[in-house]
């Protein structure tokens, strides 16, 4: 099946090393539910670009860091 | 599953039963019956009030099962919802057409209120159904 987004991102591999961060600590850090944490690891849902600012900020890391974009082709 | 998902499934499931109940119930009658003599009015009432009772309890078990995340909702949530609401206005405008139709060639009034009603439930379920899809499978 297609994947519904081509944003990829790190934040599993960022909350481990942030001192194993979980989910439900990220959440709250960021005002988001449980499991739009889990879609997003997923690739589920790409979150809007505050939210992913936020997420990165969270993470303590630049945007480009924690959420990437496939170059076309 | 999100609290905004499971009570989106126990709505889907109490619709589905509620007024699955209720149209069988009074389409049987139809077909044995003029739809000008069925007292339906009554009985759409009482399955009202049974919806209500019903989503409040079901609700209320989401809420005391899913304690910590009662209530939370987030932004994609919110889209997920809008994204519902678009499917689910679709179906209410071909509902209301078909009612529009009806009462242009002068229907009867009982199949003019079920069609509207029908189009209010269907696309209530349609939103359910669309938003589980995007809860499950992600967009």
């Amino acid at each position: 099946m297609r994947k519904p987004t081509r944003v990829t991102n790190d934040i599993r591999r960022l909350r481990f090393e942030r001192g194993e961060m979980t989910q439900a600590d990220l959440a709250e850090k960021v005002g988001l539910t449980r499991q739009t944490i889990i879609a997003i690891e997923q690739g589920k849902y790409s979150p809007s670009l505050e939210v992913a600012f936020k997420i990165a900020r969270a993470l303590g890391v630049r945007l480009e860091e924690a959420f990437g974009y496939p170059a076309e082709g | 599953m999100s609290f905004k998902a499971s009570v989106t499934a126990v709505m889907l499931v109490v619709l589905g039963i509620v007024y699955g109940w209720y149209f069988a119930q009074v389409l049987i009658e139809a077909g044995s019956t003029p739809v000008a003599d069925i007292a339906y009015q009554d009985l759409l009432l009482v399955m009202v009030a049974i919806l209500v009772v019903l989503s409040i309890i079901g609700v209320a078990i989401v809420a005391v099962l899913r304690r910590r995340e009662s209530g939370q909702e987030d932004e994609r949530d919110k889209v997920i919802e809008m994204r519902g609401d678009q499917v689910g206005s679709y179906v209410l405008a071909v509902a209301a057409l078909a009612a529009m139709g009806l009462a242009m060639l002068e229907g009867e009034y009982f199949w003019i209120a079920h069609v509207l009603l029908a189009g209010l439930v269907l696309s209530e379920m349609a939103k359910a159904v669309v938003m589980l899809l995007a809860y499950r499978r992600g967009f």
